[in-house]
């Protein structure tokens, strides 16, 4: 086995939590927002189930295979050729995913914070630093998910907090005022977030409780789904129709506190939080693109792979999207139209279920003839 | 101005090589291709995309390929 | 050949971690407190900005208290002129030495001239931008904006500290930048904005030591100033905005002929739409709760049916109020700046996209009833006679 590492149930779900939400709870309420109007916290319940699936679908093949990840499966299911074109196919799914993931971050620290350094300075900064948690194994990995969670609930309910006193609860009527639809439009908006949960293939094989993987894995999305709502809510009682006027509207709203008129100015606080665990998520896709890199090369380590990786990944995020429209464009087709996630965290490994289904079922009845 | 950039990201590469490769176990002839092979990547990628910058990203072929496949479905249907 | 690589990679952390790309120290910014927004008669915008002055502030040696004395100036004018926001901003950054830094202008005040033209997207530069703030309180002014700028305030330190104050002291209307937005995102884009108003200088004061102050309340439609309304109309709104807090209502009862001043301590309004086939009625349920701040009646006001009498009067001189607002608002402008749409849409939502289309019509017709709850809660010693 190429990971040596451990890591308990509870810190893959912490890290399954960051992995989703880092970006998510910025982005998600404006972007829901576009088509749910005052209901986008009703869409993240309805979006909740493909992320239920999603885990479960993992378990599953993990039972199948408990030693292995999605790399090694996909072989002994299609055999050792089309296994590897799967697992090219979902290498490059997943680096181009993590170069855009890269790239919002580069943009985002570039737009609002600091308009004047160069992106590929915070971009390979930020490679830089991921690459030595990346290089230090999962099990660095999993305690670092575990420093940044209570750090990062914590600050998150300090900032809902302080907006409660400027919120106010009638700005979400009417409820459902055209229907589902708007709803479950939104829902599918946050599809590309619950497919993420996908990746949780990579980190099954190498939890020291097994048993309770499904049980953290479960809980992780019905925490995300608990986050997705409340951010939401709070969004639409602070800003109501305003909302998408925000890029950011959780930013928006950190801003908008002000207390006793000296505590104000509070953004910093959510730029603090949203650093952390856009850094954890960052590490968790590194990590993946790297050890499934490595798995599909058959190399008995992956740490000569992190650097060259990085580089790699850096180059593609400077040049992901040259500028807003072509990334705006970008969003809207992964939100709207067809998600590259949902292909790598729901589409593939559903297939490689029904393939591994049929293969152990067959091989179960010859077992049985020969005996 | 360019070539700016590209003795830099040599100079990044060359860096790079230095640090990594003493780490690598002389045993292992696979990890030593894939490394070299890796690296030489990245640095044509980052001097290809230097020269021209207009180029697509990845990015943006995966989603370019997608509809394209997502088209096809939807013109079966 | 390690070590030095190692040396090599912590010498460049010395030199990428200072973050030189952003830095702003104090000194190098021109911190901006108010702004002020003009037409001119070219068409062009003037951008009057308010900028904090290190030297008025930074002075005070024996402590803050001596700040304003002494006659410093703690705020500099400086106008930019431009065919757009940020282009005004350009041609005012021409003119300072220092770096602008927006996140403290708190008060925007925006010309009568301007405003007529419409505002909604020249507003959209103080929206998109990441430094002013949602907070910012927006005024109109009657006359040129610049001109309220211009005024040396004697109590506080610049006319926009002064505007801030006036707007939190919540006597009459207020509004901030997101209150702006959000009116215009609403269902009808009817907006009131407060607006000031120069007090003309007493006797033996230099023009400039008077006051801005607020008097008067702008209504916008679709983002163009077409109205204004009084300062009793204007309570009035507030009353159906559940924004009333601070209130002194005097009543004069018929069989009394002196007045009792009343204060308010708590108000509270629901509006409760209802539809019914083609016929709109809203209902105004208000709760409030008052004390007796003075008595020139010969009313013993610990007497029972002396203070029912007295909340009766209380009542009924609420009501008139609001019927007068009613009037004005309603029947005279027919624009609903008192949130009626909103809270048919919000109540009734599906019966409402019938009505959306033809909103403007049918706001007038609407029926209006008062169910109001008033309670005085202290009558107070004071005289007996």
């Amino acid at each position: 086995m190429i990971e040596k590492g451990k890591i308990s149930a509870l810190q893959m779900g912490l890290l399954m939590y960051h992995a989703i939400l880092a970006t998510g709870i910025l982005f998600i309420p404006a972007t829901v927002f576009n088509v749910a109007k005052q209901d986008i916290w009703i869409s993240p319940i309805l979006a909740s189930p493909l992320g239920f699936l999603s885990v479960y679908i993992a378990y599953k093949l993990n039972k199948y295979y408990p030693k292995d990840t999605i790399m090694q499966y996909s072989k002994h299911i299609l055999g050792t050729f089309w296994g590897k074109m799967l697992g090219l196919l979902l290498l490059l799914l997943l680096i181009t995913s993590l170069s855009v993931m890269f790239w919002q971050y580069g943009e985002y620290v570039v737009s609002e914070f600091l308009p004047h350094t160069p992106k590929s300075v915070i971009i390979g900064m930020m490679v830089i630093l991921c690459a030595f948690a990346v290089h230090g194994g999962l099990e660095v990995l999993g305690r670092l998910a575990g420093m940044v969670f209570p750090v990062f609930f914590l600050l998150f309910l300090v900032i809902i907090i302080l907006v409660l006193p400027d919120v106010e609860v009638k700005r979400m009527l009417p409820v459902m005022e055209n229907g589902l639809m708007p709803s479950l439009k939104g829902a599918w908006v946050l599809c590309t977030w619950f497919a993420q949960f996908g990746i949780i293939y990579f980190f099954l094989p190498f939890l020291t409780d097994r048993e309770k993987g499904l049980k953290f894995g479960m809980l992780s999305v019905l925490v995300v789904t608990l986050t997705l709502v409340v951010t939401n809510i709070i969004v639409i009682w602070l800003f109501g129709n305003v909302t998408e006027n925000f890029n950011a509207p959780f930013m928006s709203a950190s801003r908008y506190i002000s207390l006793a008129e000296f505590l104000s100015h509070l953004e910093s606080i959510v730029m603090a939080i949203w650093i952390a665990g856009t850094f954890i998520k960052l590490c968790v896709f590194y990590y993946v693109v790297v050890i499934g890199t490595a798995e599909w090369l058959n190399l008995s380590d992956y740490r000569s792979l992190v650097l060259p990786m990085g580089f790699l990944i850096g180059v593609f995020a400077m040049q992901a999207f040259l500028n807003s429209a072509e990334a705006a464009e970008h969003f809207r087709i992964v939100s709207h139209e067809i998600m590259d996630t949902l292909v790598y965290g729901l589409l593939i490994p559903i297939f490689l279920f029904l393939g591994a289904y049929i293969r152990k079922t067959i091989f179960k009845h010859k077992v049985r003839r020969t005996n | 101005m360019k070539w700016v950039y590209i003795v830099s990201i040599t100079a990044l590469v060359i860096l790079m090589f230095i640090f990594q490769w003493p780490k690598i176990k002389t045993v292992e002839k696979n990890e030593k291709i894939a490394f070299i092979t890796l690296t030489v990547l990245g640095w044509a990628i980052a001097i290809f995309y230097v020269i021209f910058p207009s180029m697509p990203s990845p990015a943006k072929i995966v989603d370019f390929t997608l509809m394209q496949i997502s088209n096809i479905f939807r013109t079966l249907w | 050949m390690r070590r030095a690589i190692m040396i090599g990679v912590i010498f460049m952390a010395f030199v990428l971690l200072t973050g030189c790309w952003d830095r702003r120290e104090t000194n190098d910014l021109a911190i901006i407190t108010g702004v002020a927004l003009d037409k001119n008669k070219e068409g062009q915008i003037e951008l009057t900005a308010e900028i904090h002055s290190p030297g008025g502030s930074g002075n005070g040696s024996g402590g803050g208290e001596d700040n304003n004395q002494g006659g410093v100036q703690s705020t500099v004018l400086q106008i930019g002129k431009g065919s757009s926001i940020p282009e005004a901003i350009e041609n005012l950054n021409e003119k300072l030495p220092r770096e602008i830094l927006w996140s403290h202008a708190e008060a925007i005040v925006i010309s009568k001239a301007f405003a007529e033209n419409g505002i909604s997207d020249e507003l959209d530069f103080f929206v998109r931008h990441p430094e002013p703030r949602l907070r910012s309180y927006v005024f109109i002014s009657d006359g040129k904006a610049k001109e309220n700028m211009a005024l040396r305030p004697s109590l506080e330190r610049s006319v926009s500290e002064a505007l801030i104050k006036l707007a939190e002291s919540e006597v009459l209307m207020k509004a901030t930048l997101f209150d702006l937005m959000e009116m215009l995102k609403g269902e009808q884009g009817a907006i009131v904005l407060p607006m000031i108003d120069k007090l003309s200088p007493e006797e033996g004061q230099l023009p400039s030591e008077s006051i801005a102050y607020i008097h008067r309340s702008a209504v916008l439609k679709q983002g163009k100033m077409i109205g204004v309304i009084n300062d009793q109309i204007s309570r009035g709104v507030l009353w159906f905005r559940n924004e009333i807090n601070e209130s002194i209502v005097t009543v004069e009862p018929d069989e009394a002929d002196e007045i009792i001043s009343m204060n308010l301590i708590k108000g509270r309004t629901d509006l409760v739409p209802e539809i019914d086939g083609q016929s709109l009625k809203m209902t105004v349920k208000i709760v409030t709760i008052d004390d007796v701040i003075q008595n020139q009646t010969s009313w013993d006001l610990k007497r029972l049916d002396k203070l029912k009498a007295l909340e009766n009067e209380l009542v009924q001189k609420i009501e008139k109020r609001l019927t007068d607002t009613l009037d004005t608002v309603q029947k005279e402008m027919k624009i609903d700046i008192i949130g009626f749409g909103e809270e048919f849409r919000r109540h009734h939502p599906k019966k409402w996209k019938n009505i959306k289309g033809d909103w403007d019509e049918k706001f007038p017709t609407v029926q209006v009833d008062f169910d109001i709850d008033a309670r005085v809660l202290r009558a107070g010693k004071g005289s007996e006679t």
